[in-house]
């Protein structure tokens, strides 16, 4: 696979079996038909069509909408249609920036197909003129992507959380990197996609960060979602890339966006500029 | 945000779709439709098209062509700023060219044309500096505005990287041995209605660290004057005025993100992002 369809094996265009909801006049997320229909057991939290789904208007306050929803899907993880439930929840925003409407368990967000905010570090060590990154690989019991391989540090931004604040936490716990150090770490750009997962609807945004680290660092994981490092020469990060679907879905296109910043594909290769504009397709928010 | 507002979106109702071997790889303006009409050898009109005639059936023939149209339009002076140099015609880059033309007609007929561009960058962190140069007056577009250390159209028939190492000599008189030591960053695309038609651009950009001591030279005249600036005063330029030709300003925001002086703590961040890599308005092959 080119690293241009690697970039396209995590989008998505045809919403066919989708129907839009709405808190108010803001489109907040996409219901697969059959949980839509599910939803027509609760009609006094939403309002069901057979185009679109509209949360009551008498839900007019964050702690109402947040105590409503979430009697919904407690009720949704009892058919066992929300599944994993984390304990943790996500805002659910009109749009980035904006103040939450209201808060939502993680387990259920794809299910309501609303947009997730994470953040991915790629943490690398500069040897002379070359440059490595650290690899992770994803413990065999994780719930997504089970030993996939992995950005050094990644997480979702849970609710109440700013997202330097969450990578500072994400630091700690994914690679036993000190605070001073995560610091350090620079925003280099975001990515946004929309992509089935699971049967559902995934709309993520990925604020990435570049972290630049001592040669004589070592990470260690301290939450049990990684099982071992890697420090991988880019050659070798582009031939996994290019050869396999070793990496997690949506960190090969930040691993992408990493090697084209780096200057290690360079403009008078074939399929550059593809490669180069075809990021774009990561970076449209809505 | 304001860099992003300059331009108002482009209404392509107002323009033909130019094709040539069936490929969309332009745009012309309905205004020129008279002028087109005069060359029936060679263009074929439609309602929303206007097609190079099918008898032009290869790279020299359909060059050929298109040099004797904006020859005369440039005798009529229709076509201004005449730089002998000669613009590949493709959907991409790298594809084989279809034909090639001036690059000055490249506008009217709203080619997708190529360039190369080069930050010069000194220092890091807070005391990151930028080489920064103002456009001559005579420059065909953008005079007298504020422009890269280096950057430059990407012609026929030499490779980036090549073309890369001879601009920094010609603009600003950095050796080859400096030069290829730039890096390959990030593309930057623009879709913008200009005076003369619709500017289409895709632009190769490349950070280069240069010495302290180092003082940029320029040697073709098309730059007047360089100056060193702090990247707050940059941030506060671009915030603030319309110094910055339109392109520049967008590898200048490019930069600015991928360097981590714009972060997600700014409200327009995701918008600033997406900005910078609008895919190129071509109808699909």
């Amino acid at each position: 696979m080119s690293f241009l369809e690697r970039l396209h094996h995590c989008t998505i265009s045809d919403l066919t079996g989708f129907r839009p909801w709405s808190i108010g006049k803001a489109q907040i997320g996409w219901l697969r038909d059959d949980v839509a229909d599910t939803l027509r057991r609760y009609p006094s939290v939403f309002a069901v069509g057979d185009d679109a789904v509209v949360l009551q208007s008498h839900l007019a306050d964050f702690d109402h909408r947040t105590a409503a929803v979430g009697e919904v899907v407690r009720a949704l993880a009892e058919l066992g249609i929300v599944q994993g439930w984390r304990n943790e929840s996500f805002a659910v925003v009109a749009d980035y920036g904006q103040p939450p409407l209201l808060r939502l368990e993680r387990a259920a967000v794809p299910v309501f197909g609303v947009r997730a905010y994470g953040v991915h570090m790629n943490g690398y060590v500069r040897d002379g003129e070359r440059i490595k990154l650290w690899v992770g690989q994803r413990a065999p019991d994780r719930q997504i992507e089970p030993g996939k391989l992995d950005n050094l540090v990644a997480g979702g931004v849970p609710f109440g959380l700013d997202p330097m604040t969450n990578l500072v936490k994400e630091c700690a716990e994914e690679a036993g990197i000190e605070e001073a150090m995560a610091r350090r770490a620079i925003p280099v750009g975001a990515m946004s996609y929309r992509m089935l997962h699971q049967g559902f609807l995934r709309q993520d945004t990925l604020f990435l960060y570049d972290l630049e680290l001592p040669a004589d660092f070592l990470p260690t994981n301290i939450d049990g979602e990684i099982a071992s490092f890697r420090l991988m020469e880019l050659e070798e990060v582009a031939a996994i890339l290019s050869d396999s679907e070793a990496f997690k879905f949506n960190v090969a296109p930040v691993v992408i966006d990493f090697l084209v910043r780096h200057g290690y594909f360079k403009p008078d290769q074939p399929g550059y500029a593809d490669l180069a504009i075809g990021l774009s397709a990561f970076q449209t928010p809505r | 945000m304001r860099q992003f507002r300059r331009y108002p979106p482009v209404d392509f109702a107002r323009y033909l779709k130019f094709i040539v071997a069936d490929q969309h790889v332009g745009w012309v303006r309905r205004t020129r439709m008279d002028h087109l009409a005069a060359f029936p050898k060679v263009f074929a009109i439609g309602n929303d098209r206007v097609a190079m005639q099918d008898g032009l059936a290869d790279f020299e023939s359909r060059s050929a062509a298109m040099a004797e149209v904006l020859a005369a339009w440039r005798e009529a002076g229709l076509v201004t700023g005449w730089r002998n140099e000669l613009f590949p015609v493709n959907r991409g880059f790298g594809q084989p060219p279809l034909l090639c033309m001036e690059r000055a007609g490249t506008p009217l007929f709203g080619i997708l044309s190529y360039g190369v561009n080069i930050n010069g960058l000194v220092g890091q962190g807070r005391d990151l500096h930028l080489w920064i140069g103002r456009r001559a007056a005579h420059k065909p577009v953008d005079p007298n505005m504020l422009d890269l250390v280096v950057g430059g159209g990407q012609p026929m028939g030499i490779t980036v990287w090549d073309n890369l190492v001879k601009e920094c000599w010609e603009e600003a008189g950095i050796e080859a041995e400096i030069a290829r030591q730039a890096k390959p960053v990030s593309l930057t695309t623009l879709t913008i209605e200009a005076g003369e038609g619709l500017r289409v651009g895709l632009q190769f950009n490349y950070d280069l660290h240069l010495p302290a001591d180092f003082m940029p030279n320029n040697m073709d005249g098309e730059v007047v004057a360089f100056q060193l600036m702090p990247v707050q005063s940059l941030i506060e330029n671009l915030l603030n005025t319309d110094e910055f030709s339109y392109d520049i300003a967008l590898v200048k925001i490019d930069l600015l993100i991928r360097h981590g002086y714009l972060g997600p703590d700014d409200p327009d961040y995701l918008d600033l992002v997406a900005g910078l890599r609008r895919p190129i308005a071509f109808d699909p092959l």
